[in-house]
């Protein structure tokens, strides 16, 4: 979707204020790093060791990245985030309804709050 | 890119590791702020590891011996320019300044420098000035700009200033994971209001989030020395994009680690508090990220980031 929408944009990206123009810089590397974390976790559960706290850190980091995704997209897009797919949204309304899952994100499978208490407790240990 | 890292690698960080415990670890940095005549053993200790025989654009082995050795510099804040010792252009030390107040940390060590800017142009500096002696910079040196490169010069060492970049944000990312393991063993043993201080949930989300952050800059900065090593100055914005990351993550991950440890984190007793004040040159200088920022974006546009799709140029034109 940041691609997409910076397709759609054409110009008018250059004319977004630099603050969102840096939001969408965040975005990009939020999704590299959340991608190279899941790549890892991937990878150990390849070799046969034991993923658990890497897959609730890729976990925390992915859900994370699709609500800064979500916010930087809806920047760009100013007021005319509001409109879905009936109302003449950019991108047949595929921005809006990746906020909306985005909101829900960090809820399923397990939430991020969960996530959390694992990787908090594999480094901390219990009491 | 290979998500294994060569047993070979593993070994020269453990004996980095060791190397530079041997040395007093955070101590040494303690020590040559009262003598900075002291920082000579950390030269010493480098060459000893081989770390002047290193080019990180000279394959992806030694791109990788060259992120090993920054991260274990960065965990003790090692008092040496490792960065510009390993980043060589025509026989001189790269070092990056703003051309507006050239100032670069530990000038006084390095021989001949090559300085580039963001921009990058380059030029021939010589030191012009004493140390800073500041907290937070005491082996800051300012430099003059002489001789500027002619526009082919400067673009001919583009490979070696990629890497002072990329290596750069590595040697913050050593501070950054040394921060948050300090933090996680301090809320593990120090007890506050009849229990640990680990066990309050609070400390442990702040815990699991500093973790998450810094695991997720260690694979960033892996990624980014492989780009460096396959490309060379093809991954530009690969570099100054992971500079960018490690700031966010220092500015967060350390903040964190410094809270959690309640007064001490302000002690420079605690290793800490030397860390989280000594990182401050790697990471203001030469240029604050949100300069970094603003010329990244216009980077992206241009050449594109490499992903699953395409972005800024990558974009196949219609």
């Amino acid at each position: 979707l940041l691609s997409a929408l910076e397709a759609a944009l054409g110009d008018e990206f250059d004319a977004l204020p630099d603050t969102v123009r840096a939001t969408w810089i965040r975005a990009l590397l939020a999704v590299r790093v959340a991608r190279l974390l899941a790549y890892r976790v991937v990878h150990l559960q390849a070799e046969g060791t034991p993923a658990d706290t890497e897959a609730s850190a890729a976990r925390i980091a992915v859900t994370q990245a699709d609500q800064i995704v979500a916010e930087a997209l809806f920047q760009a897009l100013d007021s005319g985030s509001v409109r879905d797919s009936k109302s003449g949204a950019a991108l047949h309304g595929a921005v809006e309804d990746h906020w909306r899952y985005a909101q829900a994100a960090t809820v399923a499978s397990g939430t991020i709050e969960i996530q959390r208490m694992i990787v908090g407790r594999a480094v901390l240990g219990r009491g | 890119m290979d998500l294994v890292v060569p047993d070979h690698i593993v070994e020269l960080e453990t004996t980095a590791r060791r190397a530079f415990a041997d040395l007093g670890g955070v101590d040494l940095a303690r020590e040559a702020e009262i003598d900075p005549s002291r920082r000579a053993r950390a030269g010493e200790a480098l060459r000893r590891l081989g770390a002047y025989d290193i080019d990180p654009l000279g394959g992806v082995d030694e791109a990788l011996a060259a992120f090993a050795l920054c991260r274990e510099a960065g965990r003790v804040a090692l008092p040496w320019p490792v960065e510009s010792a390993l980043c060589r252009h025509a026989g001189t030390s790269v070092v990056l300044v703003d051309s507006r107040d050239p100032l670069v940390d530990h000038a006084d060590l390095l021989d001949a420098m090559t300085a580039f800017d963001l921009t990058g142009r380059g030029w021939r500096v010589q030191t012009a000035g004493m140390r800073l002696g500041s907290r937070l910079a005491p082996f800051v040196v300012p430099v003059s700009l002489n001789e500027e490169l002619d526009a082919s010069a400067a673009a001919s060492a583009d490979g070696a200033v990629t890497a002072a970049w990329a290596l750069s944000a590595v040697t913050v990312l050593g501070y950054v994971e040394a921060s948050v393991e300090l933090a996680a063993a301090h809320v593990r043993d120090r007890h506050q209001f009849g229990q640990r201080i680990a066990d309050f949930q609070a400390v442990q989300f702040q815990v699991a989030d500093a973790l998450v952050a810094a695991k997720g800059l260690a694979e960033l900065a892996l990624f980014t020395m492989w780009r460096v090593s396959e490309l060379g100055s093809g991954a530009h914005t690969d570099a100054l994009a992971l500079r960018v990351h490690a700031a966010d993550v220092a500015r967060t991950a350390m903040r964190t680690a410094q809270q959690l440890h309640g007064a001490s984190g302000v002690s420079d007793e605690y290793d800490v508090s030397v860390l989280c004040r000594r990182v401050q040159s790697p990471l203001r200088l030469p240029v604050s990220s949100d300069r970094v920022v603003d010329v990244l974006v216009d980077e992206i546009r241009d050449t594109g980031f490499a992903s699953l799709f395409p972005q800024g140029r990558d974009r196949p034109q219609e």
